[in-house]
């Protein structure tokens, strides 16, 4: 403690400030997942689901398929009804 | 101790749900920008064509959320109730809550972000359920309704509501460009904004058969009526699109256009090469127009809960003081909206029907406009520092790339772009919020935010757009109709 830091007391200060500063970047933890470099929302757009979670794994061209399929399935509704005359309001 | 780990179980909430929940594939490599057009165009069609009517509920319905379907990319009486605006709500939310550390959520761990993700998507859908059962309940799809209709509505709902997050997933996850559930309001707006102007098909009024757009009806009126009468009613029918809110509109989309140019440029400069001196622009409208999408979502969920309130525990009875306070809800005639039309608390979070009605109340103008006004600059300020791109994240970036600002030591970049950053998107948020209620006091019924809202996604994706097809878009076909 007593040995005088090789250039003086203001590098001493000026190295213990800079290790401060560093120190306190690394503690920071990201606010977002794109800060974290993972890609996500960006300043103008919103990106919601951009991380692969281990859960049930999907092509796209599945879900849109299914996506046709649940949407002619509610065309079929109507039109089944149509043709039975039930449910009509 | 005990307060940080009640926190960190919120995200834990979707601990159950992560092995159960679909996930879309991450494209193994980088997708062409052939693939990425084709997705993009795909996903949008299918937006559309879920504007089918909904099966089993009653036609005439009471809408009380009319003026916050555009902006949200809802359409009354379809499969698209809500639109996406349980995804954007939770999403907006949760990333809100995160960037605030109001939840923890560590986002260099692989797990905390996967959690986080699932979360709001669970989330979107439970909020779709939710909405699709307080207009259950409400009488909004009429009363006396069969068990099978209760069934039958929830089914298509919500199924639709859970569709619509894993597509919007899939262009989330670099299918298409940028954002999904931004890239639907975009689809519906700009259709819907064709639609005013030149639709073809016609409505019973109590005047007779009317045309839907505005264009068209002016045509139309200029045949058959005289000359004056014509033009004024092409410009004030308040029941259809109307000529007034079609000029605000491209009025509104021109200012945007505009607006967009305007930048700040700093200097910068590299370290390694000397003597290469360049510009990066801080864009007035850093933000975008999230902050305009972000006040609509805070008035929606003020309204629905008003109504829920108000009619789902109070049966809209005028009598009951709640209901006096909060606002009793009266039908119009024509459209059927459900509406408050007597002072109290909803009617001054809603905005008003045409300039005049906005005239005579102006306490209701200003209350409106400043709810949106101190929403979206709040949420500019904040998101300008959580979202990624922050002046801290940008001056990482730049020490990555050897660039610094010219003048500047390395050290002080963070502090300068801390001096420019925010302040552009306050200001940008200020005037979206304020360009979007000159509209609203036209009457223009939620169509100016909208177009607002569109227009800034479009250039977002624009910018991604453009930065893709100078990687090597060029030799493509979709690309070559670009490059010409």
């Amino acid at each position: 403690m007593s040995s005088p830091a090789p250039g003086g007391q203001r590098t001493d200060i000026k190295r213990r400030n800079n290790a401060k500063s560093k120190a306190q970047s690394q503690q920071q933890t990201p606010t977002s997942s794109r800060s974290a470099g993972f890609g996500g929302s960006s300043a103008n757009l919103l990106k919601l689901y951009t991380d692969e979670a281990q859960g049930l794994k999907v092509d796209p061209l599945v879900v849109l398929f299914l996506a046709v399929g649940f949407i002619f399935s509610v065309i079929a509704l109507h039109v089944i009804a149509k043709l039975t005359g039930k449910f009509t309001s | 101790m005990s307060y940080t780990n009640l926190l960190v179980r919120l995200i834990d909430l979707a601990k159950p749900f992560l092995p159960l929940l679909p996930e879309i594939e991450l494209p193994l490599e980088q997708l062409t920008f052939d693939d990425k057009v084709m997705y993009t165009i795909g996903t949008s069609f299918l937006y559309l064509l879920a504007q089918l009517p909904i099966f089993g509920a009653s036609k005439t319905t009471n809408d009380p959320i009319h003026w916050l379907r555009p902006v949200f990319g809802a359409e009354q009486n379809t499969l698209l109730e809500f639109g996406v605006f349980p995804i954007i709500s939770s999403g907006l939310i949760f990333q809100i809550l995160s960037g605030l550390k109001l939840i923890k959520i560590n986002f260099n761990n692989r797990l905390d972000r996967e959690l986080f993700q699932t979360l709001q998507k669970v989330f979107a859908i439970f909020q779709y359920a939710i909405l699709t059962n307080i207009f259950l309940f409400t009488g909004y799809y009429g009363y006396n309704l069969t068990f099978w209709q209760y069934i039958l509505i929830n089914f298509q709902l919500i199924g639709t509501g859970s569709v619509f997050v894993f597509i919007s997933e899939i262009i989330d996850k670099g299918y298409g460009f940028g954002s999904g559930s931004l890239t639907f309001i975009t689809i519906n707006i700009s259709a819907n904004f064709v639609t005013d102007i030149i639709a073809l098909n016609s409505v019973k009024t109590t005047r007779g058969y009317e045309s839907v757009g505005a264009l068209v009806n002016l045509v139309k009126n200029l045949r058959n009526k005289p000359f004056k009468n014509a033009i004024l009613e092409s410009f004030t029918r308040s029941y259809l699109p109307n000529l007034t809110q079609v000029y605000l509109t491209i009025g509104i989309v021109l200012v945007l256009i505009y607006l967009q140019n305007f930048r700040l440029e700093l200097p910068i400069r590299s370290n390694r090469v000397r003597s290469v001196s360049n510009v990066f622009p801080i864009k007035l409208l850093y933000t975008g127009s999230l902050p305009l999408l972000f006040s609509y979502v805070v008035l929606f969920y003020i309204n629905i809960l008003g109504y829920t309130i108000v009619n789902l525990v109070f049966k809209n009875d005028s009598n009951q003081i709640i209901v006096k306070i909060l606002g009793q809800y009266i039908t119009t005639g024509f459209n059927s909206n459900f509406i408050v039309e007597k002072p109290s608390i909803l009617y001054f979070f809603s905005p008003s029907k045409n300039l005049f009605e906005s005239l005579i109340s102006p306490l209701r103008t200003i209350i409106f406009f400043a709810t949106i006004l101190i929403t979206s600059t709040w949420f500019a300020n904040i998101w300008s520092s959580i979202s990624g791109s922050s002046p801290k994240d940008l001056a990482i970036q730049f020490k990555e790339q050897g660039i610094s600002i010219a003048g500047r030591r390395d050290v002080s970049i963070s502090k300068e772009l801390q001096r420019v950053i925010p302040v552009a998107a306050v200001s940008g948020a200020a005037i979206l919020a304020t360009i979007s209620e000159i509209g609203e006091l036209f009457g223009t019924n939620g169509k100016s935010p909208a177009i607002i809202v569109a227009v800034g996604a479009a250039f977002g994706f624009l910018e991604l757009i453009a930065a893709d097809f100078q990687q090597g878009g060029g030799s493509q076909n979709f690309g070559s109709i670009f490059g010409q």
